[in-house]
């Protein structure tokens, strides 16, 4: 890694606050989630002090820690959050999943967990770099990470003694899923282990559990381990669904004749507003079978991520040390929730992710967080604290050893909303009781994706300039406390002036601190 | 691909035919070589991965069995799936089983790894060798650092095994059986249901096939139809995104195309 990269993360930036930084008002700096922009450009001392007691004593054996990663998991068909998510069209109710249940009863899991950037390379991009996608320029799937962004394999090598060991999906180097052992699609940081999918899940994933497995079991080194298990499925239900030039796809009619047994439709399957304009919105010509089968056949796929969670943990149990797991998923799959089908939108099913973190000794056992709005740029900080590091530069996310390990449930400790961003150029704002969303219009260029109400020229984000950008009519709000499957649209109704104000003023104040990056593509 | 309406006819019987309807007129089914279903014998499968343009090989297993008398038998298990950098996941097994309808297993070693080759030694630690044994309503897992026990209720088979199974099964007469599936070597899973689906007529490279299909439902596997030629031999699994076709037989070649279309309906 080079020297200029530790000290600042881009060129045009220096390590100190920057400007739009400073602009913050301290208390919407330290509520938001951009607090951590704040925290990463203090001195290590300072960061100690900041996060308190979660920070490791000075000399303290640091623990292994070990990722494993699911594509495409709703956070709902978790079996033992079917306590909170009642409804019986839930995940919950149709899968069975021993291995994740007891993850979750050893471990604390946050329920109001997000994407900060609903599919599969950008979330990526976010959850190893602790930044939002707009900043690692992976703002769309088959594109790599800014290169003077961090990933956390670098990030661990050039500050900690860690051994890292990446093995599964990455997606985020360019138009390729699993990294090889050299050249130019190894991961920076990281050494591979060598397994394939090519974009299955069904043939990949039984690789990685059983490498992952062998690779905890097997580790002597007095140094510890950072391995990431970057496991494929339920991903592979997108191949249920793609439509090809208006034909069904072979396994899309694989079973017409189970009957009771296929999954209810989701109350929101059909809903009284319209999509927004500008959103892409995936979706397939089934019947309401079909949309059975399609059900039935994810939750096979998500029982059988359990079985492999289950192996790489009996691996880890046995061991019986100190490791730090966290389970996580880059994005949930929509079920026909708003007719809808795959990733990519605002909506619950696809923002939602699981993240449950696990160590007897740490963290505190059977906690189900419904308070703390998360996401998944908060590994990255948190992973940093456990081995001992200063977390990168303009970090977006925050260190969740506070909750995870003192058990906290009061919100007044945290931040009171979330970012995302979505097809590349949404964004979305989540506060405790409301979501809103919107989008910029998309120029159809990559590089310069948004356009300019001046003179409708292309153009990249300028920190701070949203309000220059062609914005798209139909936004959505939702109230996601009483109104969780988002079934009414209240962009329109009475009293939502002031609601939606609001939460454009923190969107206003996201694209304030944020620094737009390049995608880098090591094809 | 064009499909025409010989082969529409066919796949129409069935919807786990579709998967393999683009391979039919490429595909020449191995010799049958002296197999007996109760016998000793090796079967060679291909394994395919179904894109949804064209189906691509993906990696091969082989299964051999060794009759011992009329209850028992061992079976070897010999699976390579194809990684990346040259690499692929070697899987190797031996199991005990019982002469029964489900070829339960009793007893099994096994080992996984990634290597560049067979003989090769495991890259980056990802090698691990273990043994299993089912006695008294559990299945007990060793390996060099614990053992670990976990209750199985019931009738049990093993997802190598049952394909040595479905080819003693009697067709139409049989009875569903509900049954637990040890995934791969270790891992249970319940409530599946195993039982007749179908007969259907096709035609390959070399001449008609008489198949009769068994239909498997249940906990983390894909709905998945086996089908039996009129040899007795497992000659296609069908499930997802995968279908295993018999390449060989007691050392016998067929024809498995590298890769075949997908079908369009």
């Amino acid at each position: 890694m080079s020297a200029d990269l530790i000290a600042s993360d881009r060129p045009d930036v220096p390590a100190s606050k920057s400007a739009s930084e400073s602009q913050l008002s301290r208390r919407n700096f330290l509520k938001s989630g951009a607090a951590l922009g704040g925290l990463s450009i203090l001195g290590t001392s300072q960061l100690a002090a900041a996060i308190g007691e979660a920070q490791s004593p000075a000399g303290e054996k640091k623990p292994n820690i070990l990722i494993i990663i699911s594509d495409q998991l709703n956070i709902d068909a978790i079996g033992h959050y079917s306590s909170y998510f009642k409804d019986p069209a839930y995940g919950g109710h149709w899968a069975k999943t021993p291995h994740l249940d007891r993850l979750a009863r050893e471990g604390t899991s946050f329920i109001e967990s997000h994407s900060a950037d609903p599919v599969c390379s950008p979330s990526r991009s976010c959850m190893f770099t602790g930044r939002m996608s707009i900043e690692t320029g992976v703002v769309e799937i088959n594109i790599g990470i800014d290169k003077n962004v961090p990933n956390m394999g670098q990030w661990f090598e050039a500050h900690s003694n860690y051994n890292r060991v990446y093995c599964g999906k990455w997606h985020i180097g360019g138009h390729w899923n699993y990294p090889t052992v050299s050249g130019p699609r190894k991961i920076p940081g990281f050494d591979t282990i060598p397994v394939n999918g090519p974009a299955f899940g069904i043939h990949a994933d039984p690789q990685v559990s059983n490498s992952a497995a062998a690779f905890i079991a097997n580790y002597r080194e007095e140094r510890p381990y950072l391995l990431v298990a970057s496991l494929m499925n339920p991903h592979d239900i997108c191949y249920w669904a793609m439509d090809l030039d208006g034909h069904e796809t072979t396994p899309a009619t694989d079973v017409n004749h189970l009957g009771s047994k296929l999954p209810i439709l989701p109350p929101n399957f059909t809903f009284d507003f319209k999509y927004p304009e500008g959103l892409n919105p995936y979706t397939a010509f089934h019947g309401d079978t079909q949309w059975g089968n399609y059900t039935y056949d994810y939750y096979r796929m998500v029982e059988d991520i359990d079985s492999h969670v289950g192996r790489i943990m009996d691996a880890v149990r046995e061991r019986n040390d100190d490791t730090v797991v966290i389970f996580i998923a880059d994005h949930g799959e929509e079920l026909g929730r708003h007719h809808l089908i795959e990733k990519w939108h605002p909506y619950e099913a696809s923002v939602k992710v699981p993240f449950i973190l696990w160590n007897p000794k740490r963290i505190k056992a059977g906690v189900m967080n419904t308070t703390h709005l998360v996401s998944n740029v908060d590994m990255m900080p948190t992973l940093c604290d456990y081995a001992g590091i200063a977390p990168p530069p303009h970090q977006r996310g925050l260190n969740l050893r506070p909750l995870i390990e003192q058990g906290s449930t009061d919100p007044a400790t945290w931040r009171d909303n979330v970012y995302a961003e979505w097809q590349i150029t949404g964004r979305m704002i989540r506060t405790k009781k409301y979501k809103y969303a919107m989008k910029y219009q998309y120029s159809g260029n990559l590089d310069k994706p948004y356009v300019r109400k001046t003179d409708g020229g292309h153009t990249e984000f300028i920190q701070g300039h949203g309000d220059e950008y062609v914005q798209l009519p139909n936004p959505l709000l939702f109230d996601i406390e009483n109104d969780p499957w988002e079934l009414k649209d209240l962009i329109n109704a009475p009293g939502s002036a002031a609601i939606i104000e609001e939460h454009r003023r923190i969107q206003r104040e996201w694209e304030a601190i944020l620094i737009p990056g390049h995608h880098f593509d090591r094809n | 691909m064009k499909i025409d309406s010989r082969i529409e006819s066919q796949v129409a019987q069935d919807f786990s035919l579709r998967k393999v309807a683009g391979l039919l007129e490429h595909y020449t089914p191995p010799p049958v070589a002296g197999f007996a279903p109760a016998g000793n014998w090796k079967h060679e499968y291909t394994m395919y991965l179904l894109d949804p343009q064209v189906s691509i090989k993906s990696g091969a297993f082989a299964l051999e069995r060794f009759s011992k008398g009329t209850q028992s038998f061992a079976m070897t298990v010999q699976m390579r799936a194809s990684g990346i950098s040259g690499f692929s996941l070697f899987q190797h097994a031996q199991i005990q089983c019982r002469t029964d309808t489900l070829a339960t297993p009793g007893s099994w070693i096994f080992d996984a790894k990634m290597a560049r080759r067979p003989g090769d030694k495991p890259y980056l630690l990802s090698g691990r060798h273990r043994s299993a044994k089912v006695s008294d309503g559990y299945l007990m897992i060793r390996d060099k650092l614990a053992t670990s026990r976990t209750m199985i209720h019931g009738p049990y088979s093993n997802e190598w095994t049952l394909l040595e199974a479905v080819q003693r099964l009697p067709g139409e007469s049989m009875k569903q059986i509900h049954y637990t599936l040890i995934d791969e070597y270790d891992t249970p899973q319940p409530d599946h249901s195993l039982a007749f689906r179908t007969r259907a007529k096709m035609s390959v490279a070399n001449g008609p096939l008489q198949l009769v299909g068994y239909y498997d439902l249940g906990r983390a596997v894909i709905p998945t139809v086996y089908w039996v030629d009129q040899h007795g031999r497992l000659i296609f699994v069908c499930t997802g995104l995968v279908v295993y076709a018999l390449a060989a037989t007691n050392g016998q070649s067929g024809i498995c195309p590298e890769r075949y279309p997908a079908y369009r309906a």
